[in-house]
């Protein structure tokens, strides 16, 4: 944590809104990030990040200062977006039924790669769909946002053992599922390197 | 150790959780069990395939959405709080008034039968209403006296006889103003 970061939470902590907008501004992308991975859909993804930063807003007070900002403010999402998954699970709505353009927030992309770049995400998704919300989450902070299972399992409520169970489980059941859909290879194209923003 | 645990440990490689020993404990069962070796290409496909996922950014102006948002969430919290007071010293004074009606009433109460006067008031009340009963009754009368005029065959041929002169006195005087109307003529054809 660097000291900017550090003075920014101290002020906001007292209230300062325009501290909390500068770490806003910092943690966007990876809270963003975490929740387009564990729901899939980019006005989804925006709607929660958005709630996640009201989270820390109102919560700022009980955030341990020993603690990574990056991994208490992840943990918020992660929990925020596993409860959502779970509620979805009684709406009728499926991945299938969402309009294609909701994956196109990319400027001025070639009609051949936005095809790609659409399929390779969606397959992604899919993939990721498979995956219970609880074991979603320990894959998006390891892969994406390099956390160490310690961290994991501190931003998840759970323990150790459980995440290296989890995270075990979890690519089994991908590999599964990869196979399954014989869609690897068509994942494997650089179609990856674009996202809705990827830099 | 069976094929189960160096799988789970195979998880644990691709994190770089291993020490040199354990790496090479399931590099020499994958050399000799196919299922195992298949088990551990597929985990390094599914690794590189989320390895080069990119990480995503929201669109531009998340920060000043969120700020928007945050008063409006502001503002409705605000309200509701408003609310919950105006509700709760609504309630603390209902119920002061309940609790101070309670008291006067029991007061008067004791005081009306110590004195004789609940009696009387009874008493009282009872004649009020055997009077209102009275002029209850007084006004169906009336209405009744009313209807019987009403229905008369007299005032019936009377109103029928007005409704018709009124019809004939407004067909009169209709024709009458149409007729002194002067007559326009439109200029442009």
């Amino acid at each position: 944590m660097n000291d900017d970061e550090q003075l920014w939470i101290g002020r906001a902590r007292q209230g300062d809104d325009e501290a909390f907008s500068q770490l806003v501004e910092a943690y966007q992308r990876p809270v963003f990030n975490v929740c387009y991975r564990m729901l899939g859909d980019p006005a989804e993804a925006e709607d929660a990040a958005q709630e996640t930063f009201i989270r820390a807003y109102t919560r700022i007070d009980s955030y341990d200062p020993n603690r990574k900002f990056s991994s208490w403010l992840l943990a918020i999402a992660s929990h925020y977006c596993i409860d959502r998954l779970r509620r979805r699970r009684f709406s009728l709505v499926s991945w299938d039924d969402l309009p294609p353009w909701r994956w196109l927030p990319d400027p001025q992309p070639q009609p051949e790669e936005v095809t790609l770049r659409h399929e390779a995400q969606r397959h992604l998704h899919e993939l990721l769909d498979q995956l219970p919300p609880d074991y979603r989450a320990a894959v998006i902070l390891r892969y994406w946002h390099e956390l160490s299972y310690e961290e994991i399992a501190e931003a998840l409520n759970s323990t150790l053992p459980a995440i290296k169970s989890r995270l075990f489980r979890a690519r089994q059941m991908l590999a599964q599922a990869a196979a399954q859909a014989e869609s690897l290879p068509a994942l494997k194209q650089p179609a990856f390197a674009n996202g809705v923003e990827a830099l | 150790m069976k094929c189960d645990t160096y799988r789970e440990q195979m998880s644990l490689w691709i994190d770089s959780q291993l020490t040199q020993d354990e790496i090479r404990r399931i590099e020499a069962h994958t050399a000799t069990c196919q299922a195992c070796r298949s088990a551990l290409d597929a985990l390094h496909r599914v690794d590189r395939l989320l390895v080069s996922a990119p990480m995503m950014s929201p669109a531009p102006g998340f920060s000043a959405r969120f700020q928007v948002k945050l008063v409006a969430r502001r503002r409705r919290r605000r309200t509701w709080a408003g609310v919950a007071t105006l509700m709760l010293a609504t309630l603390a004074l209902l119920m002061g008034a309940i609790i101070v009606v309670g008291i006067s009433g029991l007061a008067l109460w004791q005081s009306l039968s110590a004195s004789g006067l609940l009696t009387q008031g009874i008493g009282l009340l009872l004649d009020l209403g055997k009077a209102l009963a009275a002029s209850l009754r007084l006004t169906w009368l009336v209405i009744d006296a009313l209807s019987r005029g009403l229905r008369h065959p007299l005032f019936i041929a009377y109103t029928v006889l007005t409704a018709l002169l009124v019809v004939a006195w407004t067909q009169i005087v209709t024709r009458r103003v149409f007729a002194r109307r002067p007559v326009t003529v439109n200029s442009h054809g």
